[in-house]
């Protein structure tokens, strides 16, 4: 039987695990200086660290998109606090670049608290989690990038600290072992996925609130791109925004990142404003085309299209003639050719569709 | 008796790890590997995954050392280990862990009664073994 055991909530900063979080946050990046690598790259930069930082909204309030997810926030945020009680535990899921990580500081700026992040593969042993549950304060937010790359073992730790916030010890070894109970501060937890289906049942029913990030329309992401072309003190028109965010594969992270490409076009071979004309030089300059398709998209089109000559191919085929890995064909490529109704899933395996056809300019086999 | 028999064996260890610790941080110049040997021995004297129980935030840990029911007679080497590893881990240039330890043993020095000095040095926990010694005999006669 355990024995509960009331602990203050703390006033240390677990710094060690602020910086084992922040090199795991540096191993996610894109290896490559991000200066020379492709305005569509999905991975995320240092560049787009610094970007991101600048441009992230903080409150509801000035976040873009995502309507029905920021007025279902707006109640549930509100419920809590006239309760004068924690929120739920979260769960935020969807392709990345979508805001997973923007909409958790907004959420933990909404209820004054503070926010701790880290990332499933920073966790790496049960010790790990108890350090970061014993260092949060009465109504933290915990931040968990990357949830379903937790350690199975780190996971049942978890369970009993998201339903109940207690940890369980155990003290002693073989039959002398017994479990002790540490009250921990009642927080939230947000958890953060690209890859819903890799989490576990359990951990994914301890979520009381889950929402699916969904691509934003070209409108928004116009929105966002002005938003942040004034933070950058970029001069750019209406025309000029719809431009790139038709481009920006209905990704934030992706349309900020040509925006700035464009604007360093717009320096060098203009007057500095983004005009209409200025996006579509810039952006066929950079390879990116009118539906944002980089050459890796195309690359796969093609493959589909003429090289399987618009026969299904299964992903492991694609991936080994693309010299691509697999899972970031799945993750990272596949879900917006998809969206755009370019290639087709079928029993058989991927498929180019119709409009792969036209958009490649080739006739369609009968 | 037997629980004597234990607690001496106990102490025994802690002090020969200590010992061992100042042999690897000044003949071997291997801080890390000083402070780990200091950090496994206080995961033996207290029963817990050192893993876990050295990442807890201070006031925990002691909590959890409390309820466990930590022999008293340990405290002591487990607040100076703490702190002559938080010493190691400066020398080995992890400030953070350092801090980390240095909270830590304090935490256990006020909630035990234990008097450390400001400015931790290896004297301190030389002069420490000596001052337990006699603890020990006493002990072992009892």
């Amino acid at each position: 039987m355990g024995t509960d055991v009331n602990i203050e909530g703390m006033m240390f900063q677990a710094s060690d695990w602020a910086s084992a979080s922040a090199g795991a946050k540096r191993g996610s990046l894109d290896n490559g200086n991000s200066a020379h690598a492709h305005p569509l790259t999905p991975q995320l930069t240092e560049d787009d660290l610094a970007l991101e930082h600048s441009l992230r909204p903080r409150y509801l309030d000035d976040y873009l998109g995502q309507t029905k997810v920021k007025d279902s926030l707006t109640i549930l945020i509100q419920a809590a606090q006239q309760r004068n009680d924690t929120l739920d535990h979260i769960l935020f899921s969807g392709p990345p670049g979508l805001g997973k990580t923007t909409l958790a500081s907004v959420v933990a700026n909404e209820l004054g608290s503070n926010i701790r992040t880290t990332s499933g593969p920073a966790i790496e042993r049960t010790g790990d989690l108890a350090a970061i549950l014993t260092n949060l304060e009465e109504g933290d937010v915990l931040f968990i990038d990357e949830i379903h790359r937790l350690n199975r073992m780190v996971e049942e730790v978890l369970y009993p600290a998201l339903e109940d916030f207690v940890l369980d010890i155990v003290v002693g070894k073989g039959p002398a072992a017994r479990s002790i109970r540490l009250d921990l501060p009642h927080f939230t937890l947000i958890g953060a996925t690209t890859r819903t289906g890799l989490l576990t049942g359990p951990l994914r029913d301890r979520f009381g609130i889950a929402f699916r990030l969904q691509y934003y329309s070209a409108e928004e992401l116009a929105a966002i791109i002005t938003r942040s072309a004034s933070i950058l003190g970029v001069s750019i028109d209406k025309e000029g925004a719809l431009e790139i965010a038709k481009r920006g594969r209905g990704t934030p992270r992706l349309a900020n990142r040509l925006l700035k490409r464009v604007r360093d076009w717009a320096q060098v071979r203009g007057d500095g404003e983004i005009t209409k004309k200025v996006a579509k030089e810039a952006l066929e300059f950079f390879e990116v085309d009118s539906l944002g398709l980089d050459a890796t998209d195309n690359r796969i089109l093609e493959f589909l299209a003429v090289r399987f000559g618009g026969k299904p191919v299964g992903l492991s085929t694609l991936a080994s003639a693309l010299s691509e890995d697999a899972g970031t064909l799945e993750d990272v490529y596949e879900p917006y050719l998809l969206q755009q109704g370019l290639i087709m899933r079928t029993p058989k395996g991927r498929q180019a569709t119709e409009r792969a056809f036209e958009h490649l300019g080739i006739p369609m086999p009968s | 008796m037997l629980q004597q028999d234990y607690l001496m064996r106990m102490i025994l260890q802690f002090a020969e790890a200590i010992r061992l610790s100042l042999q690897k941080s000044n003949g071997q110049h291997d801080p890390r590997a000083a402070a780990e040997m200091l950090e496994a021995a206080i995961g033996e004297a207290t029963d817990i995954d050192g893993g876990i129980l050295l990442g807890l935030a201070p006031e925990s840990m002691v909590g959890i050392m409390q309820v466990s029911g930590t022999d008293p007679h340990l405290t002591g080497y487990i607040a100076h280990s703490l702190l002559m590893s938080s010493l190691y881990l400066k020398k080995a240039n992890e400030p953070a862990l350092a801090q980390l330890r240095e909270k830590q043993a304090r935490a256990v020095a006020f909630a035990y009664g234990i008097t450390l000095p400001e400015v931790y040095s290896e004297a301190d926990m030389e002069a420490f073994l000596d001052s337990q010694e006699e603890e020990i005999s006493q002990l072992a006669n009892s």
